[in-house]
């Protein structure tokens, strides 16, 4: 589809998401091609929460309902960005483009979503804003494919904390995207037993231990030249963190 | 103050002099649509005399659609000068050179190996060939020369030497790329936008965990682009005057660090540089400090030495 892309600033957001929540019909004001992403959007939003629904019955979790709303929303969305001619990586790390999407194309989802009072989820908190987080978790978990990079983010291991933790920690530097994807597999390939054991050792979580692990390193260490690469870079943060590789099931092959 | 030591000795100029390292300046490059690799003109940025943006001659580049290259040239005239007790590594290790490129902006970063040297190498030459995909790069890029180690000298003679693969040795800081995309993005966050107060600039400026929270979310000068004096602080416009510019961040920035100094706790952890989380509002407040060199002793202090650092970057105004 055609679209001439719009940004909306973080004075102009507030103003507006101001606006929404004192009922003023804001998509009097939305351009047509923004209308038509918006029935899109909508309608993969629904395709979303139908299969987070199914997800959640087939795991008997009712706790990560949520959660799973957010993986089949964000890898939906992924794709059909990624088919789109005016999309690029250049817009996806642009918060005022995403903060045009949350309060002026969809609040309504994001309510729905988030319920009221969630301000930094619409435009406040830059790495907060809703679709921005889905799609960087999506992207900076993306492996072999849209369909195996979804399995990955539904299984057992994964959930709210660790796409925060995921998207919230690009830097003052950037991050090596194939550092972070590594991570993440490696840690959703983790036995459940050994994450408990995690958090009873008091270990505010694991993830977080080696993000902030992965920061330090990087001052003196560059994953890329590291002897194995990126993956004997990523699999050494976690062995100092004190896993073994008992801990990890059997992973599938490439 | 805590001063960051490196724990092995790194690449110094006198150790780049000895191994005669030259590199060629960084030069862009796109491929035009029938084909042909036409050179982008790497141009001074007005407000930052350290900033370069890319300007191509022919207006056909733009970087949502066009890739670029970036390319140069390095060699060595005397690599051994680089292994022993007065070098960087050990005699029988491998020592690799690269690039690393980061922006913050585009949320990603990358490092790209160019040559490996052994000790008993004579002169080595190789050239750059990065390529930055289309519609990538956002804000901001850095680009820079990296030694490290490759491999390790597995009976090592000198253990103050750094020794494991991938370990990072410094690398000679010229020559460097620091390419502006988008015309944001800079020390202090500052956006142009329509003020209902009418007046010329406001500051955003709120937190509730300073230690966590990212600085470049939480603190925002906004430009009023309706204010008749609005063309004086635009670096695009004719009529910019940097000093204009100088005034308002620096008025700006005293009320953050004097918001930030409000609350003692965070301010006594700064100073002790705990919990100094990489982008945070304390990790900035420190940094103001420790590297721009800002005088938190008093109000007036701080705001002459704010204005001196920015001066200083600006015109080459030493304190």
């Amino acid at each position: 589809m055609e679209l001439r892309v719009r940004f909306l600033s973080m004075v102009e957001s507030k103003k507006r998401y101001q606006e929404w929540c004192e009922g003023e019909d804001v998509f009097a004001h939305l351009p047509q091609d923004y209308g038509i992403l918006r029935e899109n959007l909508i309608c993969i939003y629904n395709h979303a929460k139908e299969n987070a629904e199914k997800k959640s019955e087939q795991m008997k979790s009712k706790a990560k309902f949520g959660y799973y709303i957010d993986v089949f929303f964000g890898v939906s969305l992924f794709e059909f960005l990624d088919k789109q001619q005016w999309f690029t990586e250049r817009l996806a790390a642009n918060p005022d483009f995403w903060r045009y999407l949350c309060v002026m194309t969809i609040p309504d989802i994001l309510r729905e979503r988030l319920g009221d009072h969630a301000e930094d989820r619409y435009y406040r908190r830059t790495t907060r804003i809703y679709l921005l987080s889905i799609w960087w978790y999506v992207f900076f978990s993306y492996r072999k494919s849209l369909e195996y990079t979804r399995t990955i983010l539904l299984s057992s291991n994964m959930n709210t904390d660790i796409l925060m933790n995921l998207v919230d920690r690009s830097g003052r530097y950037g991050a090596y995207v194939e550092v972070y994807r590594e991570i993440m597999f490696n840690y959703a390939c983790l036995k459940s037993e050994s994450l408990e054991k995690y958090f009873t050792n008091g270990q505010k979580g694991l993830i977080r231990s080696v993000m902030k692990l992965n920061t330090a390193k990087l001052q003196t260490v560059d994953p890329i030249f590291y002897k194995g690469g990126v993956s004997g870079y990523v699999h050494q943060l976690y062995i100092e963190l004190g896993l073994k590789s008992e801990d990890w099931n059997r992973r599938k092959k490439r | 103050m805590a001063v960051k030591l490196p724990l092995y000795p790194l690449i110094n100029q006198k150790i780049a002099i000895d191994m005669g390292w030259k590199a060629a300046e960084f030069k862009v490059y796109y491929e035009t649509k029938d084909h042909k690799q036409r050179a982008l003109e790497i141009k001074a940025s007005e407000s930052d005399s350290k900033l370069f943006y890319l300007e191509d001659p022919m207006q056909e580049w733009n970087p949502d659609e066009y890739g670029f290259y970036v390319k140069s040239s390095l060699s060595i005239k005397n690599p051994s000068v680089l292994f022993g007790k007065k070098g960087v590594a050990n005699e029988n290790a491998v020592i690799g050179v690269g690039c690393q490129w980061y922006s913050k902006e585009s949320r990603q970063r990358g490092s790209f190996r160019l040559l490996s040297i052994r000790e008993n190498d004579s002169r080595l030459s190789a050239a750059v060939p990065l390529w930055f995909d289309p519609g990538k790069i956002r804000g901001d890029l850095h680009i820079g020369f990296v030694f490290f180690i490759e491999e390790a000298d597995v009976s090592p003679k000198h253990l103050f030497l750094a020794n494991q693969p991938g370990v990072l040795l410094g690398g000679p800081e010229i020559p460097a790329l620091d390419l502006r995309f988008d015309g944001i993005g800079s020390l202090f966050p500052i956006v142009s936008d329509e003020l209902e107060n009418g007046l010329l600039w406001s500051l955003f400026c709120e937190w509730e965990e300073p230690e966590f929270e990212m600085f470049d979310e939480c603190v925002r000068i906004t430009l009023n682009k309706n204010h008749p004096m609005y063309p004086q602080v635009d670096t695009n416009n004719k009529k910019f005057n940097p000093a204009l510019l100088i005034e308002i961040v620096s008025s700006a920035m005293c009320q953050v660090i004097m918001k930030f100094k409000e609350d003692n706790e965070s301010w006594e952890r700064m100073i002790q540089e705990e919990n100094l989380y990489e982008g945070s509002i304390s990790q900035a407040v420190a940094y103001f400090s420790t590297v721009l060199g800002w005088n938190y002793s008093s109000l007036n202090a701080l705001s002459d030495s704010i204005r001196h650092y920015l001066e200083g970057s600006l015109y080459g105004i030493k304190s």
